[in-house]
């Protein structure tokens, strides 16, 4: 379960300051799969951002799994992401030095775990990479860069998978096929998704919607 | 269309500001290159101008010299009067010689100046005597006013009339602790005249110059002259001279041939090496710089492409930028090279007159002398580096990136071709025409060739270690070894210039060893009495007995040299006492690889040791036989000679053919020289004299004894004896002072190259923002992501060492031993010290380390989400 308690978050701007969160509150139950959607500047990244420790809060804390992630150490916060977190990018984000192959079990190993199982192979039938996988990023199409990027974030099988608008370069097909993968990789592990969209069909394949506007969640 | 090409000059240049550093590493990369290259040529020019003024003044005003006989060391001033006055008008005396001060020793000439006023002159005598005349009177520098004071005539007033004054060149002067109007103290307690310091340019060598009655007094010789020069020699005169001076002087032609001695060229050789690597390293960094910025600017070009600037319209915009540098650069490059000549020319001119006999001070010229050289080097450096990376960018169609082309297998291809072409030149002289260029090429091309094999041996290295499925096991460990091996094509090139510059550094720290110890051998083998004596001949038939049946003395020997033919051809010949002290002193190129010079068995292999030395002794015995010679490293190029061969001398009309028994060092001599049996010599030569004594002690501590003993019952005068010892000590405490300034300049080029890799650090940080956030986010920590990035750079830098140490000793193995050869005829032994080369590669690493530091950190701080989501 991930509960935010009463987060504010601002940014400067030059001499001007921008108040992007004002008492936020919310929780997500375990399972759960939401799509985050709201106006560009709303704070949708900066939301997932904080929940994934790459940023902290003005004041507020926030906890996933009943543990505080806004007083963590860099050193344990990185350990944290490794265990309990997948990130799935817009961009991809895909370690251009290594295969696809190794991008999927990176976090695996970072873990201590061995790169393949059972798990992992379902997971790259079910997102049909097993014939890309000794392929680097660079030799990859933007739909299967993108699948291998569900894979490494699904392959730890974490409690909590952010993804800022995986779908936003992709055409609609590709896009299609992108999220109906990521939707039956998430349901195999059972794990709560929080996807960050501009898309009401993007949006559909999740459980839930809320809209982020001035600085408020509506569920 | 001019203010569209001025719009996109100053939008590309625009980059510059928002990423000043950038900036900073080019202009930092083209200067500190240029500004290297040119001192060592304002170096070399100002020690060849030395030189010239020097053969000008030898071979062009003094046409001749009178000096003393072989077996005297002055000649009566009588002499001088009676040329005078039989009418012998262009001639000058001189009196020179060295004085102890309470600090050391200078040397003093003295001069009568008299028969010099009725010429016009604006420059004092230089060398054994310039004429005056041979000045321009138009030549603003040798202008009066540019000396201090007042007009120079009124110097030669004061110069030649009691209480007199001593003149002596600004350089001299802060060399020796001279002030203006100083009276330097002797070591007797007298003094000499007051001091008065002139610009270099006046003309003054390494001497303090005064009246001759002056100097006379100083150095004992009481209507004694050291030699008389001759301005012009006419047919009548030279009769007239001959007749005169048959009995106390030689008359010397002077040698219009007069050229640098080898030891000065190898060294200038050296400095202008030294130099150019500075520039190669300074143009891979400005290179590095370049192209990154070029990649960070495509998005602009492509912009600018989209709205409707044509390619030839940003290459003129791209070529002012260019110029931009250049300008900049050869501005920063000629205020840095003025103060490094400024700082470095004393030293060196004064070790060049000390070691290699160059009296000419060293000038820095005016900046309008080498301002076209900064500008012409700054421009060649600023093409070197840039021109490549932004045609590249140029000639990038409007909607594709710059894909950075792997230039490897052509580097590759370029580095075994250089090593190839090399090794042929080295190893098949016959092919080619060995000179100093030849040699120069074979060595350029081993050091460039050694160094482009950098990137592809590290390449290769990483992918390599990849391929180990172990490694999966240390996922952070496999990333960073995938991440070095596809990173080579920038980090290739920095650490090519950082193989360059330790490679320069190792070269010129063997070199430097190496020419300090045959220097010291050098001294050794001219030196190796403790003490030198000069007498006449009743002096000696006093001294020697006296000498021989002291308690203190080990060996006293007469010291014979004369001329001889060989092989018809003009020559000298020595005589050689049989004795294991003489022999010491000849250094045999057969044996001085093996480290026997006297005899002793060496270290090592105890078989192969002893029948060296066994040879060794049989080769003295044979020489005391008189079954043969030793011959000098000159005559044995000149005749090809080798140990075995047969050679026709002729000592006193005796013509002889006899083996060459060995070869000895000469250290770049020109002149032939044989030595023989000092008894056979005698029997050859019964009427041969000599008016010099070698003296070898038992034991260095009593030599100052004897000398006061000496002195005090014979009445022996400073220049009555020489002191090898502290000879020695001065000239290897002058040499120290260049090569100091020597390595200096080496571990310049490595801290150059050292900011190279900082450079290249740098902007490799920058590009792998997004990676090294990325992979922070899927948990690594940023220390772990420093350690990781700090390790990629040890390997990198471990393995460069490893292939700059033997490129380093593979250098200055073919400087020494085919540059010296192809061009001077000689080479010296190469010493490796084995605990300098591990100081050097660990400093290097740990400098290399220690400037990577602050871009890792700076990298641990970035924002690491925004990086992902910003930029993508």
């Amino acid at each position: 379960m991930i509960t935010a308690r009463n987060i504010c978050k601002e940014y400067c701007d030059a001499s001007e300051k921008i108040v992007i969160f004002d008492n936020l509150n919310f929780t997500i139950h375990s399972g759960e799969t939401i799509a985050l959607m709201g106006q560009s500047g709303a704070g949708k990244s900066t939301l997932l951002h904080l929940l994934g420790g790459f940023d902290k809060p003005e004041s507020g804390h926030i906890e996933i799994n009943s543990q505080s992630i806004s007083s963590m150490s860099d050193a344990r916060l990185s350990r944290f992401r490794r265990q309990f977190l997948g990130m799935v990018f817009q961009q991809y984000n895909l370690i251009p030095s290594l295969t696809a192959r190794d991008n999927i079990s990176f976090v695996r190993r970072l873990n201590g775990l061995p790169a393949e199982d059972e798990f992992t192979r379902e997971l790259v039938h079910a997102l049909q990479l097993q014939d890309r996988l000794d392929h680097y990023p660079s030799q990859l199409s933007g739909g299967e860069q993108q699948r291998v990027a569900i894979a490494r974030a699904i392959a730890t099988q974490p409690l909590l998978i952010l993804a800022d608008e995986p779908t936003g370069n992709l055409d609609e097909q590709t896009a299609a096929q992108v999220m109906t993968m990521l939707m039956r990789a998430v349901a195999l592990q059972q794990s709560t998704l929080l996807l960050v969209t501009h898309s009401p069909t993007t949006a559909s394949y999740l459980d839930k919607t809320w809209r982020l506007e001035q600085g408020q969640l509506l569920c | 269309m001019l203010n569209r090409i001025l719009i996109l000059g100053v939008t590309l240049l625009s980059h510059y500001r928002r990423h000043p550093a950038q900036a900073i590493f080019l202009l930092s990369g083209l200067s500190l290159g240029v500004a290297m290259l040119l001192t060592t040529l304002i170096i070399s020019s100002a020690a060849r101008q030395a030189f010239t003024d020097t053969q000008q003044t030898l071979g062009g005003q003094a046409v001749a010299h009178l000096l003393p006989k072989h077996s005297q060391n002055s000649l009566p001033e009588q002499l001088y009067r009676d040329l005078r006055l039989k009418g012998v008008s262009h001639i000058m005396p001189i009196a020179e010689g060295r004085i102890k001060t309470e600090k050391g020793f200078m040397q003093i000439r003295g001069l009568d100046l008299f028969p010099l006023l009725n010429r016009s002159s604006n420059r004092l005598p230089n060398q054994t005597g310039s004429e005056p005349d041979s000045y321009s009177d138009n030549d603003p520098d040798n202008s009066p006013d540019n000396y201090p004071d007042n007009d120079l005539n009124n110097y030669l007033f004061q110069f030649s009339f009691p209480p007199y004054l001593a003149l002596v060149s600004e350089s001299y002067a802060q060399l020796q602790g001279l002030k203006n109007g100083q009276q330097p103290r002797l070591a007797d307690t007298s003094t000499l005249p007051e001091v008065r310091i002139l610009k270099d340019s006046a003309g003054l060598g390494y001497f303090i110059l005064c009246d001759i009655r002056c100097a006379q007094k100083h150095l004992g010789l009481t209507q004694r002259l050291t030699s008389i020069l001759i301005t012009h020699l006419s047919p009548t005169d030279k009769a007239l001279i001959k007749q005169l001076s048959e009995q106390h002087a030689d008359l010397v032609m002077a040698d219009k041939s007069i050229k640098n001695p080898a030891f000065t060229d190898a060294f200038l050789l050296n400095l202008q090496a030294i130099g150019l690597l500075a520039f190669l390293v300074g143009c891979f960094i400005a290179f590095n710089a370049v192209s990154f910025s070029v990649l960070q600017r495509q998005q602009t070009v492509k912009q600018m492409r989209l709205s409707g600037a044509t390619a030839n319209e940003i290459v003129i915009a791209l070529l002012f930028e260019l110029s931009c540098w250049a300008l900049l650069a050869s501005i920063v490059g000629s205020i840095i090279a003025w103060l490094l000549s400024t700082l470095l020319l004393p030293g060196i001119g004064f070790t060049l007159e000390r070691l290699f006999f160059n009296e000419n001070i060293l000038i820095l010229g005016r900046i309008q002398d080498w301002w076209g050289q900064a500008i012409t080097l700054s421009l060649a450096a600023t093409i070197i580096a840039t021109l490549l990376p932004l045609i590249r960018l140029a000639r990038q169609p409007p909607m594709t990136s710059i894909t950075e082309s792997s230039t490897r297998p052509y580097s590759l291809l370029l580095s075994l071709t250089l090593l190839g072409l090399g090794s042929i030149m080295a190893f098949y002289p016959s092919l080619i025409k060995p000179s100093q260029w030849s040699g120069l090429v074979i060595t350029a091309s081993w050091f460039i060739g050694g160094a482009l094999l950098v990137p592809s041996i590290l390449t290769r290295f990483y992918q390599l270690f990849c391929k180990f499925k172990g490694l999966l096991r240390y996922p952070a460990l496999h990333w960073m070894l995938n991440d070095s091996r596809l990173d080579q094509q920038r980090q290739g090139i920095a650490m090519t210039a950082f193989c360059i510059a330790i490679a320069a550094c190792i070269a010129v720290l063997i070199m430097v060893s190496s020419f300090r110890q045959a220097f010291t051998d050098y001294l050794d083998v001219t030196l190796p009495e403790s003490l030198y004596l000069t007498l006449d001949q009743n002096q000696i038939k006093d001294i020697k007995p006296f000498l021989s049946g002291h308690p203190d003395v080990e060996l006293v020997y007469p010291f014979f040299m004369s001329n001889a033919l060989i092989n018809q051809q003009p020559g000298l010949v020595r005589g050689l006492t049989n004795d294991s002290q003489r022999q010491s002193s000849f250094i045999l190129e057969q044996y001085s690889v093996l480290g026997i010079h006297s005899g002793d068995t060496v270290s090592g292999d105890i078989t192969s040791s002893t029948k060296s030395s066994e040879a060794y002794n049989e080769l003295w015995r044979k020489l005391h036989q008189r079954k043969g010679i030793i011959v000098n490293q000159a005559l044995a190029l000149n005749y090809k000679l080798k140990p075995g061969d047969r050679l026709s001398i002729v000592i006193n009309n005796h013509p002889i053919n006899t083996e060459v028994l060995g070869i000895y060092f000469s250290y770049g001599s020109l002149v032939d020289v044989f030595a023989i049996d000092q008894q056979w010599l005698m029997e050859l030569w019964p009427q041969l004299q000599t008016n010099r004594l070698g003296v070898f002690i038992k034991d260095d501590s009593r030599i100052s004894p004897l000398l006061t003993e000496l002195t005090n019952r014979f009445q022996l005068n400073t220049h009555h004896y020489v002191l090898p010892g502290s000879i020695k000590q001065l000239a290897l405490s002058v040499f120290q002072r260049t090569f100091h300034a020597t390595q200096l300049l080496s571990v310049t080029i490595l801290l150059i190259a050292a900011i190279g890799v900082y450079c290249a650090s740098y902007t490799a940080q920058l590009e792998k923002q997004i990676q090294y956030r990325l992979v922070h986010i899927l948990g690594l920590s940023s220390r772990k992501i420093a350690c990781m990035a700090l390790l990629q750079l040890f390997i990198n830098a471990s393995l460069t060492c490893m292939l700059a140490l033997p490129l380093g000793i593979l250098v200055a193995w073919a400087s020494t031993k085919i540059v010296l050869r192809y061009a001077f005829g000689w080479y010296f032994d190469l010493i490796i010290d084995p605990l300098q080369l591990s100081l050097i590669l660990f400093s290097s690493i740990a400098i290399l380390l220690a400037g990577a530091l602050l871009p890792f950190y700076l990298n641990t701080k970035r924002h690491s989400a925004k990086y992902l989501t910003a930029q993508g």
